[in-house]
């Protein structure tokens, strides 16, 4: 019996395998990704709107705290009832000293930039507030 | 001279097995971490702001999220919409999601620099067609200093 003769021919039958296109596809997406990936920065977001109570939820017998956001010029000022301050930080610990049940409303003056009202929403949320909402037009 | 018979010259090739290798780990880690949802967004500049502690990622299925630029224009996808345009058609969406007993996670992202009075003027008209809940889009990363900017 001859084996060798029919040995050589399985191997010399093995089909190669082309990767150019392969290769060539891969190439493209990686490309595609990498581009589309670096332009999506991560986001986060800040919850805001009315708060509808549930049948099993009564609702808060205090009235919600109103925050009013003011820009002059570079300035930007926050009203809390009465009391007014002029920086985050002493804004977050405005809002941390008053009742948190009835929620806040945060309201914006004319000249307000979309940022001012964002940082009226974060220190509200930072001071401990769950109901959060953003007025319109008043 | 005597010069060797012509005999056929060895090829000369790459070996680009690992090549192959380290780019498709590549792109399956590209794959596994972009957002492709986020492609059609406009790039605009959101307010430097935290965000929610609780904050929930954003399900496409379930989401509108409407990109407001400094002029005031409103898009979708890509896809510029006038206001009433844009409100009547996230109300039809809410409705088609409540249906399903879910809520419909809308999202704001608007560009830091545009006046309150363009997000006054979309938010009041989402009110009046009964979209109430929304979600202020930020950059995730807390801005120094006490103004909003």
């Amino acid at each position: 019996m001859n084996f060798r003769r029919r040995e050589v021919r399985a191997i010399e039958s093995i089909p190669r395998l082309s990767l150019v296109a392969f290769i060539d596809i891969v190439l493209f997406l990686l490309l595609y990704l990498m581009l589309a990936g670096t332009l999506t920065p991560p986001e986060a977001r800040i919850a805001t709107g009315v708060e509808r109570p549930s049948a099993s939820q009564k609702s808060s017998p205090l009235a919600p705290i109103r925050l009013r956001v003011e820009r002059n010029g570079d300035r930007v000022q926050f009203q809390v009832g009465q009391r007014e301050v002029a920086s985050r930080e002493a804004l977050v610990v405005a809002l941390t000293q008053v009742p948190k049940d009835g929620g806040v409303i945060v309201t914006a003056g004319e000249g307000t930039l979309v940022a001012d009202v964002a940082t009226g929403l974060q220190a509200a949320k930072d001071a401990g507030f769950s109901r959060v909402s953003y007025a319109a037009g008043r | 001279m005597r010069f060797k018979r012509n005999q056929p010259m060895p090829e000369a090739g790459f070996d680009i097995t690992s090549m192959i290798d380290v780019v498709l780990l590549l792109t399956i880690f590209f794959m596994m971490s972009s957002q492709f949802s986020k492609i059609v967004q406009r790039p605009l500049d959101l307010p430097n702001e935290q965000g929610d502690a609780s904050d929930k990622p954003v399900d496409a299925e379930v989401a509108v999220v409407v990109d407001l630029e400094q002029d005031g224009r409103l898009s979708v996808g890509g896809r510029v919409y006038e206001l009433d345009r844009l409100a009547a058609m996230v109300a039809a969406d809410q409705q088609r999601v409540a249906a399903s007993g879910r809520l419909l996670d809308v999202v704001i992202r608007a560009d830091r620099t545009t006046p309150t009075s363009h997000l006054a003027r979309l938010v009041s008209t989402f009110t009046a067609e009964g979209i109430v809940d929304w979600r202020l889009a930020t950059t995730g990363e807390r801005s120094s200093g006490g103004g909003g900017r």
